[in-house]
């Protein structure tokens, strides 16, 4: 790759990575889902009799969490509840019914002890435990799809409507993991030798992979974009599938992001005249199914769609360090822009006094390789 | 000079040297064209001559000297002298002023560091702390 797709690749993963859920969330987020994962199974064995599991889904298993614009609302952390039992013995408001009696009497166990005690909201197909300021988890209950399309299948409650929705998390994050399986491997690897441990021991959905960057970004744009007006904002579910389905490999994160959002709308499949955004997972669902009903999400859709290409035309054509950041800043906020032009200035910085900073012959430009060391000195002087 | 910088123009004459050469700081920075004068037992002197340096809300960038030329060194800390070849020190060093520059244009931080009068002791302090040993 060009040294400019490098260096631009380098502004935008510290862009991005300031987007993710912090390290010191992500930590306590998954303290307080193995505590409650603990508490459930034994909860269940005692009450039920029967086995039950719980797995991250959504973007806390893809590794593509991006904190909200308002930082103080907390991240979504989603989780799937599953029981095992047939579609026979239970009904929906049941499955969900039960839940909500195990989730109460979580909470009522932490009372009394050190623990922060979070709130507990019903909602249409999920109860969320609500951690002020830091997360929310919301916890889905399911059931296999016994006659559902792969072996992962699950089948979920809404209280909206009638039937059980089909879903199938874990199938989808295979999918999507195997969309970037090779880079995945070698960023895995990296991080490990770095940290010097084994490969296992890194976790998988931490690792920033330059496609999982661009969903953040993608995401990050979209949220902003939608400011002032959420109705018809475009889906997770819909970026997500097509930046994969768009992604080819790219090793850096500026060519994935030029050729995710270059490449995004070719995707978009038209069956018998329907927009059609296949679920990986499930081939019969569409996931923009919603738009032939209210054709203004798909508008709505394709409008996003075209800021955000301008937006990325213009912060990869611009030079000057200061203008692509301005336009950063305008695509995906302020804060997060300015943070990753200061990380980025930090590490010139720290590389100079660490008296590794060259400089190459002929165009001046300064980095880790170049022909000329730079040595060690002190700007000095009043700011006007 | 024109053996690092094979495009740019030097001229001598009266005891001095003028070079002009372009330097871009970074494959994203903007491509700035500077003139360094050294006259034989002065410090060197460089200024930026294309783009102009800009100010941000009024106020001028930190560590340039009132004349507009760039503040690239401490002169207490002997970190120039006169044996030293300007190709392999005031230039990179000029070089990463500009792209600190660009950066404090946009957010209004400057992250290369360096003393400011009054707050000398601390920071002389910290940076010599930070510099590797010779």
């Amino acid at each position: 790759m060009n040294e400019k797709d490098d260096a631009l690749s380098e502004l935008l993963d510290l862009l991005s990575s300031g987007l993710d859920m912090p390290d010191a969330v992500y930590d306590q987020a998954t303290s307080k889902y193995t505590e409650l994962s603990r508490w459930l199974s034994k909860d269940h064995i005692q009450r039920f009799d029967t086995d039950a599991s719980i797995y991250p889904q959504g973007s806390m298993r893809l590794g593509t969490i991006v904190m909200p614009v308002d930082e103080t609302s907390g991240c979504d952390v989603d989780l799937v509840y599953l029981r095992e039992l047939k579609k026979s013995s239970t009904t929906q408001e049941r499955l969900k019914a039960q839940l909500g009696e195990q989730l109460r009497g979580y909470v009522e166990s932490l009372k009394g002890s050190r623990e922060t005690i979070p709130s507990l909201e019903d909602g249409r197909r999920c109860w969320t435990l609500e951690y002020p300021g830091a997360f929310h988890m919301d916890v889905l209950p399911a059931i296999p799809d016994e006659d559902g399309p792969a072996s992962d299948a699950i089948l979920i409650p809404d209280r909206d409507l009638r039937d059980w929705q089909h879903s199938n998390p874990k199938g989808y994050a295979a999918w999507f993991e195997e969309r970037e399986a090779k880079v995945l491997a070698s960023r895995l690897e990296e991080v490990a030798k770095a940290a010097e441990v084994e490969v296992e021991r890194i976790p998988r959905e931490r690792a920033k992979t330059p496609l999982r960057q661009t969903v953040r970004l993608l995401k990050r744009h979209r949220d902003l974009w939608c400011q002032g007006n959420h109705e018809h904002k475009p889906t997770s579910i819909i970026i997500t599938t097509l930046a994969a389905l768009a992604y080819s490999s790219e090793a850096t994160t500026a060519s994935a992001l030029q050729a995710v959002v270059g490449h995004m709308e070719e995707r978009i499949e038209r069956r018998n005249g329907v927009y059609w955004i296949a679920n990986p997972a499930n081939p019969d669902e569409n996931f923009a199914d919603k738009w032939r009903s209210e054709p203004s999400r798909g508008s709505r859709f394709f409008e996003w769609l075209s800021a955000l290409q301008a937006d990325v035309h213009e912060a990869t054509s611009r030079t000057g360090i200061h203008r692509i950041v301005e336009t950063l800043s305008t695509a995906f906020g302020t804060a997060v822009s300015d943070g990753a032009a200061r990380a980025f200035g930090n590490r010139y910085y720290e590389t100079r006094t660490a008296g590794d900073l060259r400089m190459q012959a002929g165009s001046g430009r300064v980095g880790k390789s170049g022909q000329v060391r730079v040595p060690p000195h002190t700007n000095y002087g009043e700011s006007g | 000079m024109r053996n690092t910088f094979p495009d740019s123009s030097c001229t001598f004459g009266h005891g001095s040297l003028v070079w002009e050469g372009a330097i871009q700081p970074t494959p994203l920075s903007d491509s700035y064209r500077m003139r360094l004068e050294y006259r034989h037992g002065e410090l060197p002197n460089v200024r930026i001559i294309e783009p102009e340096i800009q100010s941000r809300n009024g106020s001028h960038p930190e560590h340039l000297y009132p004349d507009g030329s760039l503040c690239l060194f401490y002169p207490r800390h002997r970190e120039w002298n006169h044996g030293m070849l300007l190709a392999r020190t005031v230039v990179p060093w000029a070089s990463e002023w500009l792209l600190h520059y660009e950066i404090w244009l946009k957010t209004g931080e400057w992250c290369g560091g360096g003393i400011h009068p009054g707050k000398r002791k601390e920071q002389e302090a910290r940076d010599l702390a930070s510099r590797p040993a010779v």
